[in-house]
This record gives C-alpha cells, sequence and structure tokens, in this order.
C-alpha cells in the first residue's frame, strides 16, 4: 500500500480540523481513531464554550490561538453548517475579592487584544441575567463569547476529509510507531511504520501496519504517550476529569449569557449556560487523576456541581436533570500548547497539551499544524477539485410546515418522526449513517442528529434507531452496538 | 404526495391512539360526534399494550382476564364499530387555537400523511407517558451500554425478540420492573435482584408473588443502586441501603456484578404538547389541571389516561377515557351550535362558542396522606351548551402505606366551615393504587357551592 | 408432625400473609387472613399452585417476527420452565389469528397454547426509501 504522506493519530477535533485543513491540498491523509467514531474523547466531554480569550496567560500560544480561533471559528461552523452562538460570556463576582480578580481579568483580556471587555455593576449585570444570584455584585462582560457543537464540528470536519479523499480508519488504536533507521525516508519516501490495533470481524485484535511520510500527534490525552512510542518521551500528559450535568431545555433559557464565577482560592468555580440546541449545562469538576480512560461520574463531582451551580443561578431546577457525563481535559506539565515538529523524532508532528481554550482555538491550531508540516518538509499543493464546505443537513425540529411538505414530498422518510422528545426524523438518521464518517452505532446517531438526546433519553427511540441502523448497514441487530466494540446494546435473540 | 400542506376538519381530533385515545374517540362517537379521528405516531394502535403481553387487563372493563393485546384488540374493534378513523404513523408536532375560526388546530406529519393542519371544534390528549430516567436519579457512574428503562427492555423482548441481557438487576419495584423480572427469568435470563428505594413494593402484591418469589427473585427493600460499574458495557453495579430520607446509608454497599440494570422508577405524564400550547400543568400529576369534565384551561382541549395523571390499571383509563370523549363531543357540538346559530343571529347575541364559567370554579387540593387529585377543579354552573354533569369521580393518589384507613372528600365553606361530601374505608390502602370517590345528587350539589374541597386519608401510614 | 408453610394472598389488595398447618401435606388451619377468600387461595396455593403463562412466539412467513401467545388456562408452577422450553422451538406459520391454537396439550397438561394477538402473512418489509448509498472510505 501506498504510504500516507501525513497520518494523523486522534480523531478528536483537532485531528479532524487539521485533516480538513490538509485535504485542500495534494496529500494523501489518515486519521487512525481508536474509538468507534470521531470526535469521542475530550472532545465531547468539555463546557462547548467559545472562550473570549481573557483568560489564558498573556504571550502564550493559548493566548494568540485563543484571539484568532475566535474570531475564524464561527466562519468555519457557518460553513460547515455547526451550531454556533456568540451569546457572549459573564464572569460574576459575589465578593470584593472576586471583584479583584475581574479587574486582573480584564487587564489580561486587554493584554491579550480582546475586544469589547467591560466590567458591569450589580444594576446592569441582573438587568442583564434576572436569574443570578442577589448577591452577585458584578461582572466581566465578554460579548465576543459564545458556544458552540464541539462533536458537530468534529463530525463535520472529519466529513469534508474524507468526502476529499482522506481515509478515516475507525477502531485502531496506536500501538506502535517505528521510525524508519537514522530518519531517512525509505524508497516509499515514508518515514514511520505504524501498528494499531483494531477487531476483526469476530470480535479478536488484530494488528494493522501503516506506512507514512509524517505523523501528526492529536490523540488528547495520550499525546505524550502516542509521541513515547515514536521515540519522543519528553511530554507528560496529566488528565483532569471534569463532570458536567446537563438539563432539560425547559431550563435552558434561565440565563442567556454563559456565567463563568470569579475564580478563587476555591477553584475555578463552575459555569452555566446555555447550550447551542437549547439545553442548559453546569459544570465542571476539576479533579487531576492517572487514568487517561475514566470518565465516570461521581456523587461527590454531581453535588459539588448542582451545589455550585446554584451558588450562581438559585432557580436552578435540580429535578430537571436529564443526564450527567465526566471528561477529561488533557493538561501538559508545560501548561501551553505544544504545537511543533518534535526536535527528537524528524516527521513526527506533536499537537498536544490541547486543553481549554482548546476548542476555541482549533481552527487556529490546525493552521499552525499545516505551517509546521509545511516548515518540515511537506509540500503543499492546493487541489481544484475539493470541496471545504459540506451539504446542510437537515434539522427537522427547525423547518417550518411548508419546508417539511416540500422535504416529505421528496423523501417520506423525513415525516417519520423517530425521536419524539426532539423531533428526529428517520430520513435525518439515514443521512447521518450514508454521509462520509457516517454514523455506525447508536451514540454516533446521536451526536449527528440529536436521536435520544432528550427527555426520554432514547427509551422510546432505540429500538427504532437499531432498526434503521439494521437496515442501512445491512447488520443484525443483535450485532449494534452503543459506541463500539464491547458495547453491544442486545444480548442475542429470545427466538 | 404533493409538496402542500393538507388541511383537514374534524368535530373531535383525538392525539393518540393508546387505550386512552381508543376509548376517548369511541365514546366521543356514542355521543355524537360526527367525525372523530385519532392521529396515531406509531403504525399501529394500542399504545403501550403491545407489547405488555401478560395478564390482567379488562377485568372492570369487560370481566375477564386478558392480556395487553387482547384489551387492544377489543377496543380496536369497539372504535371500528364505532365509526372512529384512525391515522397512523402520524405524530402531531403542534397545538393551539385555530387562528382561522374559534376551535383548535393542530399540526401533524408523517410519511404517507405529509404536514397536515388539523383543524377540530375539539381534542383530547391521550398522549400517554414516559419512564423515568437514569438522569432524574442521578446515579454515578459512566455511560455503558446495558441499562434500560423497564418498557424499554419489554419493547425489546416482546416486539423485537431481543434479549436485552443474561444478568440483570432491576431498580425500582413498579409493575413493569416485576413483570420483566418474571419476563427475562422465564426466557433464561437470571435476575439477580429487584431493588426498592421505599420500604415497600411499588407494584401490586399479586406481581411481587408471581413474578418474584415463584422464582425466588429477592426483593430488596429500602435499597438503591449508588454506582454504575463498567465504560463500554454494564459490569456490574454497586447497591447501597437507605435511611428513612432516601440516602444512601455509608458501610452497606454491596457490589454486584451484572450485564444489565433495568430501571423502573416511575412514569412521567407526557405533556410537551399541552406545555407548549400553554396549558397549565400539576406539578404534582404532571399532567393538565382539568376541571369535572376532564377540560384543562385551554377551552376545547380534554385530557384523559397516563397523559393526565399516572393509572394503575388500564381498565380506569379506558373508564376516565370515555368521559373525556364526551365530553369533547358536547363540546363540539357546542361549538357547531355557536356556529350556525351565528349565520341566523345577529352576532352580538350570539352564544359564546367556548364555554365561560359563571364564576371561579371549586378548586379540589390534596390534604393530609394526599399526593394527586384529580380533576383539580369543580365548575359551579353550566356553560352554553354544557350541562353539568350529574356525577363527578374524584380519583387521587394517597402518600403512603396506610393500614385501617377513611378516605374523604370535604366542603371547606368560605369561612372556614367543614362538611363531610364522601368517604370510604379501607383496610389497606397503598401509593401504588388509585383510590377514588364519586359526588352525586346533593353532595355534588354541596360540593359546587363550596369554597373548596380537600381529599384526604385518615389512618394509621406505616412509611 | 406438623408443619408450616406462610402464603401471600393475591386475591385482593390486602396482601395477607397466611400461615398454614399442614398435617401429613395437607393443609388443616391457616391464620392471618382476613376474610373467607385466604383459605380458599391458600389450600389451592399449598395443594397445587398454578399460573397462567404468557409469552411470544417465533413467526414464519411474515415481517412480524412474533406473536404474543398464552395459555388457555393455568398450568402447574413448576412446569412453567419445561412449557417455555417447548414454546421456544415453536414456529408459528403466517397468517396468524387472535385465538388460534399454537400448540395443544401443552406437555400433556391438557392445556393449550393460544395466540392473543393476529399477524398477517407478509413479503419481509422494504425500506421507506431506496438505499443509495454514497462510497464511503471506511
Amino acid at each position: 500500500m501506498n504510504p500516507f504522506d501525513v497520518l494523523i493519530v486522534g480523531g478528536g477535533i483537532i485531528g479532524a480540523v487539521t485533516a480538513r485543513a490538509l485535504s485542500e491540498y495534494d496529500l494523501s491523509l489518515g486519521i487512525l481513531e481508536k474509538a468507534s467514531d470521531v470526535g469521542t474523547g475530550s472532545t465531547k466531554g468539555n463546557s462547548a464554550i467559545v472562550h473570549a480569550g481573557f483568560d489564558p496567560v498573556t504571550g502564550t500560544l493559548k493566548a494568540r490561538l485563543n484571539r484568532i480561533g475566535n474570531e475564524t471559528l464561527e466562519p468555519l461552523c457557518r460553513a460547515l453548517h455547526v451550531p454556533f452562538r456568540r451569546n457572549g460570556s459573564l464572569v460574576v463576582a459575589f465578593t470584593p475579592q472576586d471583584r479583584l480578580e475581574l479587574e486582573r481579568l480584564l487587564d489580561r483580556g486587554r493584554q491579550n487584544g480582546i475586544p469589547k471587555l467591560a466590567l458591569l455593576d450589580a444594576d446592569a449585570l441582573h438587568a442583564l441575567e434576572p436569574a443570578l444570584a442577589p448577591n452577585a455584585v458584578a461582572a466581566l462582560h465578554a460579548p465576543t463569547g459564545g458556544i458552540f457543537g464541539p462533536y458537530e464540528l468534529t463530525v463535520a470536519c472529519a466529513e469534508v476529509a474524507v468526502a476529499n479523499g482522506a481515509r478515516l480508519l475507525t477502531d485502531c488504536r496506536v500501538v506502535g510507531i517505528r521510525p524508519d533507521p537514522a530518519g531517512e525516508p525509505a524508497p516509499d519516501g515514508a518515514r514511520f511504520t505504524v501498528t494499531a490495533r483494531t477487531h476483526a470481524r469476530d470480535g479478536s485484535l488484530v494488528e494493522e501496519t501503516y506506512r507514512a511520510r509524517f505523523v501528526l500527534d492529536a490523540a488528547g490525552v495520550f499525546a505524550d504517550d502516542v509521541a513515547a512510542l515514536a521515540g519522543d518521551a519528553r511530554l507528560s500528559i496529566r488528565p483532569r476529569k471534569g463532570e458536567y450535568l446537563l438539563l432539560d431545555k425547559r431550563q435552558g433559557t434561565l440565563v442567556s449569557h454563559t456565567v463563568f464565577q470569579a475564580p478563587g482560592p476555591m477553584g475555578k468555580g463552575v459555569l452555566v449556560s446555555p447550550t447551542v440546541d437549547g439545553n442548559l449545562l453546569i459544570g465542571p469538576t476539576a479533579v487531576d487523576q492517572d487514568d487517561k480512560e475514566d470518565t465516570a461520574t461521581t456523587a461527590e463531582g454531581l453535588a459539588y456541581v448542582l451545589a455550585q451551580a446554584r451558588r450562581s443561578v438559585p432557580a436552578l431546577d435540580t429535578s430537571a436533570v436529564l443526564t450527567s457525563f465526566a471528561g477529561l481535559r488533557a493538561v501538559s506539565s508545560g501548561h501551553d500548547f505544544v504545537l511543533e515538529e518534535s526536535p527528537v523524532v524528524k516527521g513526527l508532528v506533536l499537537a498536544a497539551g490541547i486543553e481549554s481554550p482548546g476548542l476555541v482555538s482549533s481552527p487556529a491550531i490546525a493552521d499552525r499544524l499545516v505551517a509546521v508540516l509545511a516548515d518540515a518538509g511537506l509540500p503543499l499543493v492546493r487541489r481544484a477539485d475539493v470541496r471545504m464546505d459540506r451539504d446542510e443537513p437537515v434539522r427537522f425540529r427547525e423547518l417550518d410546515d411548508a419546508a417539511r411538505a416540500r422535504l416529505i414530498a421528496r423523501d417520506p422518510c423525513y415525516g417519520h418522526v423517530l425521536c419524539r422528545c426532539e423531533r428526529v426524523t428517520e430520513g435525518e438518521v439515514v443521512d447521518a449513517i450514508r454521509r462520509p464518517a457516517g454514523a455506525r452505532d447508536l451514540d454516533a446517531v446521536k451526536r449527528r442528529t440529536r436521536a435520544g438526546m432528550g427527555r426520554c433519553q432514547s427509551g422510546f427511540c432505540l429500538p427504532r434507531v437499531l432498526e434503521v441502523l439494521s437496515r442501512e448497514l445491512a447488520a443484525e441487530e443483535e450485532t449494534l452496538t452503543k459506541k463500539g466494540p464491547g458495547s453491544s446494546l442486545v444480548d442475542g435473540r429470545i427466538r | 404526495m404533493s409538496a402542500a400542506v393538507h388541511e383537514r376538519f374534524v368535530d373531535v381530533a383525538v392525539i393518540g391512539g393508546g387505550p386512552a385515545g381508543l376509548s376517548a374517540a369511541t365514546n366521543a362517537r356514542r355521543a355524537g360526534a360526527a367525525r372523530v379521528l385519532v392521529v396515531e405516531r406509531d403504525v399501529r394502535v394500542g399504545g403501550i399494550l403491545p407489547q405488555c403481553i401478560h395478564a390482567g387487563f379488562g377485568l372492570h372493563e369487560f370481566g375477564t382476564d386478558l392480556t395487553g393485546p387482547e384489551y387492544a384488540d377489543r377496543w380496536t374493534a369497539a372504535a371500528a364499530e364505532a365509526g372512529v378513523e384512525v391515522l397512523l404513523d402520524t405524530m402531531v408536532l403542534s397545538l393551539g387555537p385555530d387562528p382561522d375560526g374559534g376551535g383548535l388546530l393542530l399540526s401533524a406529519v408523517g410519511p404517507s400523511t405529509g404536514v397536515l393542519h388539523l383543524h377540530a371544534a375539539a381534542v383530547v390528549l391521550a398522549m400517554g407517558c414516559r419512564e423515568r430516567t437514569r438522569g432524574a436519579l442521578n446515579i454515578p457512574g459512566d455511560r455503558p451500554a446495558g441499562i434500560y428503562t423497564a418498557g424499554t427492555a419489554q419493547r425489546l423482548t416482546n416486539l423485537e425478540g431481543l434479549m436485552p441481557g443474561r444478568r440483570i438487576v432491576i431498580l425500582g419495584s413498579g409493575d413493569i420492573g416485576l413483570i420483566m423480572a418474571r419476563r427475562l427469568t422465564l426466557e433464561g435470563a437470571q435476575v439477580i435482584a429487584v431493588l426498592e428505594v421505599l420500604p415497600y413494593a411499588g407494584g401490586l402484591t399479586r406481581n411481587v408473588v408471581q413474578c418474584l418469589d415463584d422464582f425466588g427473585i429477592p426483593l430488596r427493600l429500602s435499597t438503591t443502586v449508588v454506582r454504575i460499574q463498567g465504560r463500554e458495557h454494564l459490569e456490574g453495579v454497586v447497591t447501597a441501603r437507605v435511611d428513612a430520607d432516601r440516602r444512601p446509608i455509608p458501610g452497606t454497599e454491596l457490589e454486584i456484578p451484572c450485564d444489565t440494570l433495568l430501571l423502573s422508577v416511575g412514569l412521567i405524564p407526557e405533556n410537551e404538547l399541552s406545555r407548549d400550547a400553554g396549558i397549565p400543568l400539576d406539578p404534582a400529576t404532571g399532567g393538565a389541571v382539568v376541571d369535572e369534565t376532564l377540560e384543562t384551561a385551554l377551552p376545547g382541549v380534554f385530557a384523559c389516561g397516563n397523559a393526565l395523571h399516572v393509572h394503575d390499571l388500564v381498565d380506569y383509563v379506558s373508564e376516565e377515557a370515555a368521559a373525556a370523549g364526551k365530553s369533547a363531543a358536547l363540546h363540539a357540538r357546542a361549538v357547531s351550535d355557536a356556529a350556525s346559530g351565528a349565520l341566523r343571529a345577529d352576532p352580538a347575541s350570539a352564544p359564546a362558542a367556548a364555554p365561560v364559567a359563571s364564576s371561579a370554579p371549586v378548586r379540589l387540593a390534596s390534604g393530609p396522606g394526599v399526593r394527586t387529585v384529580v380533576p383539580q377543579h369543580l365548575r359551579r354552573a353550566a356553560a352554553a351548551g354544557l350541562p353539568l354533569v350529574d356525577e363527578v369521580k374524584v380519583r387521587f393518589r394517597i402518600a403512603a402505606v396506610f393500614g385501617a384507613c377513611t378516605l374523604r372528600l370535604t366542603a371547606v365553606s368560605a369561612d372556614g366551615t367543614r362538611a363531610v361530601l364522601a368517604t370510604a374505608r379501607r383496610r389497606r390502602a397503598v401509593p401504588g393504587e388509585m383510590e377514588d370517590l364519586g359526588l352525586k345528587g346533593p353532595a355534588l350539589a354541596a360540593a359546587r357551592a363550596a369554597a373548596s374541597i380537600e381529599v384526604s386519608v385518615e389512618g394509621d401510614a406505616h412509611g | 408432625m406438623d408443619e408450616f408453610r406462610t402464603v401471600t394472598c393475591t386475591v385482593c389488595p390486602m396482601g395477607c400473609s397466611i400461615r398454614v398447618r399442614l398435617e401429613d401435606g395437607l393443609p388443616v388451619a391457616f391464620e392471618g387472613h382476613q376474610c373467607k377468600r385466604g383459605p380458599v387461595y391458600a389450600r389451592d396455593e399449598v395443594l397445587d399452585p398454578r399460573r397462567m403463562l404468557t409469552t411470544t412466539v417465533r413467526v414464519c412467513g411474515s415481517a412480524t417476527r412474533l406473536v404474543p401467545a398464552r395459555t388457555s388456562a393455568v398450568v402447574p408452577r413448576d412446569r412453567l420452565m419445561d412449557v417455555m422450553a417447548l414454546v421456544r422451538g415453536l414456529c408459528a406459520v403466517a397468517p396468524v389469528e387472535a385465538g388460534q391454537v399454537l400448540c395443544a396439550d401443552l406437555l400433556g397438561t391438557g392445556v393449550d397454547l393460544v395466540a392473543t394477538g393476529s399477524v398477517p402473512a407478509s413479503p419481509p418489509a422494504t425500506p421507506v426509501s431506496a438505499p443509495d448509498r454514497k462510497e464511503d472510505s471506511r
């Protein structure tokens, strides 16, 4: 097999956005993703915030790329029909000490070049957000703050990259990266042999090898391990767990801004924010751990989040909780993004330590990674035959009746509402499966369509989505999974 | 199919073709409504009944012990015979006053229906209920495969023929959970335990005996799940005993390896349509606030079945829905009489299309020992075209297990004077069963004259 | 020597716990019941407990895979698992009508297995829209 020009390890937001950016050039691209779908690691367990950029230490990559990304993320989301809303953010102060903290953030924000920052007094603040606790005395208002859909962006970018010819290899966990001796390109032009572990049809584990000229390490919390496999052991990534609660849409309009708490001796506080889908999100906790795959919520964590969120918004209805989840931030020992060719292993490009504000910075990170690859010797020749946007996915719940009638006349599948809570039609599920980088399991359908995200949490639509997946993938229902190998939904047939 | 929005006009539109919808529609026809249409989102009528293959249905309505599918078939036949029209595979997306007239407008979609604007003189809400989920309980842990609500597992097993798992723990001792314990045991699964956070079983005694005791399945009371184990697939649960306030007691944790957790932890009336239409809901029942005709605060919209409040027996759903259907038919008649009268007479003197109560209604309130009451209001006087009903059934749920006790309806006058309107004695009463008390004749007249009515239970509460 | 058994009565919601005294395996005395139906129930429950069985049967020749079914009368409780083993091997050929006997005289009990639903004969369902799967590199 011909080697990949660039083999990206990790199909999270960084891997996907960079794959899309690279797919504009005449390159052979591969993405190795250990899970059954893109965007299932840190990309899906976070606050989904478009940070304004006043928080990162001035002069860091984080500060610079956050500012740029805050501007470029919006047009990228628009082009890819990914939900994005610039709802503005507030950092709320409850004490005189908090107020000093706001001034420090304002000062840093100005140094970072963040526009339109303003301190609000209590009156202005409560006029803006009536549900805030009465003892909120001031806030830092950042109108450029926003919210978006991180895994939607990841799916969209993967889709564009695959449509442009990239190969997405899911269920592929990289277990070996062998640079060729002396770092000299072999006759096929490749420098690396990459070994990945995947499940065979019978469920057993098998290893596949791939050849690559450049390896891009975008492995999130595993970025240090992946770099070490290639021979660069300098990185250290420690996962930091954040637990969240997602609330019913009834609570989704409780606040309109993303409400942070002023950081203090007790930590960074928790945020209360609407989501682009109309729910309310509260969280996170921040607990360092060693296990890079432990995303379990805890009784203590959830209780803490609820208590802290009610400190900001006392009217929060705790009975409206739909679900809870946890994600891991990839905290690097250097506390800044690492975006460079490894000084130790030629051809290994690192995208490591991508913690907050990594999501908002992702377009700027991708641009920088493309530049790093070019500097390292990757020839970039633009293709004329590529498309960098995608067809807009149908969102039935947002259409008016006339548009619905036209759609159903074209394809009756769009008249069949599978998910009653989020009003997702069979047509949307079929489309999510058939698109490039399409859904292969229940959770992948959920992330693309929202089927199962609502009040009944898939109780009603699960059998119906299984039926469509079974038909579209020509797979027996009993072989379908929630999220890839090991997560089978049923244990065979009763008859 | 054309790409246009279709328009239809009916007298009574019934949302949902489950037991409530079928009974409401059948009885609307029997009460004289000409065009009665049931809009059902599934490809068959019956609602939840087709997956309830067990017996225990119909003892009150038909005097015989039927399975769910049989009970549904009887009502399907009755609806067909009464001349009810059914629109399958069609989901109602919105409901509200008709901007083009005095009635109501529904918007519905379906693969062969397309987009339908359904104009109706009266609407019956019969959407049923949904199950409470893990999120509502906030059980910590990861989100692995293998966690289902009992009703979803029942559908997978009985309609799809898929086995949810082999080593099963059930949280919640509601009837669906108990029924599924037996069902899955018969299919070869090992049901390790049924856990109940309360100190008593939620389901019927008969089901505890025949679904658990018969198969040696332990029922652990005052016990809950405090942690989910497993990342990709469920590997086990950690249980703990709870104190009187339902808080887990440290040190009582027990790890149970299992591949499936079924949740049977309560039902929630489905009222997204009602809520979007601005219909006030009762926080205690989760359903619409209604009067004794089962009319909601939106004139011409009636509610019944599990969409109104969660029932214990389907027979009572059918009975209640019959009343809602009849009320809807009467309302539709009043609307059409008013419209034809308006053509002949001076518009200013025409009767109002929607009934208007002559004064604020009587409120029925939960008193000591009572959790929910339906209806929440009683009319004081007849409205245009709608005579007062001569018999009212007050349905309610009590808040705890009682031994010998007295159920009571008490009229409270403006000056605080109390007068007992109706009582019933029970040797035992449990929250899992719906209670009712009837009002008619002088008691009903007294009730309509009261400032408010209190529903209460008096006796020895066991917890 | 006397033997005791405890039976939970299921005749009404009271759920009386009835203590039954047995002599030579036969019930002779009852206590704990609050009405006269209790001892009748407890006697049957001790001597010959029987249950209705409801289940599903595989259907061939239809897009619908299963038909619900029940026993025509109660069967001995200790034969339930044996009957289920038999049911698992059954296959009804569509069309099936409600009330149709799917298996007569289950294991010599004299009780039949009867369909409680109908399944029309039909070809397997076809997708609503024809698949025109896009090229996928996976």
